[in-house]
């Protein structure tokens, strides 16, 4: 029997049963004197009525993405941001008196990603995923509200940095480079937290904390070992990484937006 | 012309909405069978596979305002009774460690009245998943679509696992022959 016959086979077979059931029903539901659907039908409209009571008095507008995100602001906004300036600044002080050259800049852009895990991996470090996922808040949309300051107080701080490194090169000629030497480390980093994150891990954290840090020293050892790498003719290669990287970030982040509107969790529930 | 003809399962879903009882019967009576035949296949009893309808509906009924999806009623229903009736065999199987030997003798009884048919024993054969899709796929003639919706999967695990189902069943045959 091909698969064609099997499928008719199987439709004919079915539906057969499916009539039969249907018969069978008609029949049981007589017998029983039509008490289940008599029943359930009447229990809904109960339930119909009672709603139509409670509607008003149950009745809440719903907010929208925008006043969460300022809601979320009040209390994820000030770590956020206090970590990132003062990343900002430990690294502004470190690139302007000991490290001088843009080959190193890309050793200090985990440290910004290092500092926005904190908000992160709050609700899993405290074990307070659950409570996150009964919040009218669905997880996806809280990693997202978290996401957005934390880019926003990303964007600001690498301005800062970049605009320090091009005042201290006194030259606006790499600063393509040096906007890619900060983009792509930094979306390496944040690529491999959300991957993280999205593996449910159990030892994310730490997991993330050692790559970010790790990621930080092998920046550092490439740039001293492989100066060739941060040549203007190896501006190919970082073009294709950030092109690389960002696709991975874009995907995801499209990921987290679509599961947001499902109402779903981002994560393991811890 | 009734109001079967007049209206689609959304239309109904408004009425409902806006409090009209009429629409609310006419919606049961539309699926109450289906539901019921559904939930039988996967409890085997007709006694509890009633409970579990009227639950279904029940629950729909507490939940219409969380139903958004314009043209995915049917799935939507189903899926409500798909995951009854899933709290409903983990129930059973915390049952069965206190009388084992008692849901044995039914299921053993219950494989017996699924093998009289050739249908039953190609079914009997595939995993409980593929089993499910198949059911839905041919007998209450869902799109692959739904099918996902209702087990909770993608679309192209619903096609994968009806596609295996088919394969199996197709080599069971050769094997019998």
């Amino acid at each position: 029997m091909n698969d064609k016959e099997l499928k008719q086979y199987l439709k004919q077979c079915l539906q057969q049963e499916t009539e039969l059931d249907k018969l069978h029903n008609k029949e049981d539901v007589k017998k029983l004197g039509n008490a289940g659907l008599e029943e359930t039908v009447r229990l809904c409209t109960e339930i119909m009525r009672e709603q139509k009571l409670t509607k008003k008095s149950q009745e809440e507008p719903r907010i929208g993405f925008a006043r969460y995100l300022s809601d979320i602001f009040r209390f994820e906004g000030v770590p956020i941001f206090g970590l990132q300036a003062v990343t900002l600044f430990i690294t502004c002080v470190v690139i302007y008196t000991v490290a001088g050259n843009p080959s190193y800049i890309p050793a200090f852009m985990p440290l910004f990603v290092l500092a926005v895990m904190p908000a992160m991996f709050k609700c899993q470090y405290y074990r307070m995923s659950e409570i996150e996922a009964v919040t009218r808040a669905s997880g996806a949309q809280i990693i997202l509200a978290k996401l957005i300051l934390a880019g926003a107080s990303n964007l600001v701080c690498m301005t800062i940095f970049i605009s320090l490194e091009v005042y201290l090169q006194n030259s606006c000629e790499e600063i393509g480079q040096i906007i890619l030497y900060c983009l792509v480390p930094y979306l390496v980093c944040m690529v491999s937290m959300l991957r993280l994150i999205r593996l449910c891990k159990r030892e994310n954290i730490q997991i993330c904390t050692v790559l970010a840090l790790s990621s930080c020293v092998l920046w550092g050892i490439l740039a001293k070992t492989m100066p060739w790498l941060y040549d203007t003719s190896a501006f190919g290669i970082w073009i294709v990484a950030f092109l690389f990287f960002a696709a991975f970030f874009i995907k995801e982040i499209h990921f987290i937006i679509t599961i947001r509107k499902e109402g779903k969790m981002y994560g393991i529930i811890t | 012309m009734n109001m079967e003809e007049m209206y689609s399962d959304d239309a109904l879903v408004e009425q409902i909405r806006i409090g009209d009882e009429k629409a609310a019967e006419e919606l049961i009576r539309r699926y109450y069978t289906s539901v019921l035949r559904y939930c039988k296949r996967q409890c085997f009893n007709l006694e509890k596979a009633e409970d579990l309808t009227q639950e279904t509906f029940l629950k729909l009924f507490k939940n219409l305002s969380g139903y958004k999806e314009k043209g995915k009623f049917k799935a939507y229903l189903y899926t409500i009774a798909n995951h009854l009736c899933i709290d409903e065999s983990r129930k059973m199987k915390e049952c069965s460690l206190e009388n084992e030997g008692e849901i044995r003798d039914e299921c053993d009884g219950l494989r017996r009245i699924e093998d009289k048919s050739e249908v039953g024993y190609l079914l009997n054969v595939l995993s409980p998943e593929q089993r499910e899709a198949v059911i839905l796929r041919f007998g209450e003639e869902l799109s692959f679509w739904e099918i996902a919706k209702v087990m909770g999967c993608n679309m192209r695990t619903a096609q994968s696992r009806v596609r295996n189902a088919l394969k199996i069943m197709r080599k069971e045959q050769e094997n019998e022959r």
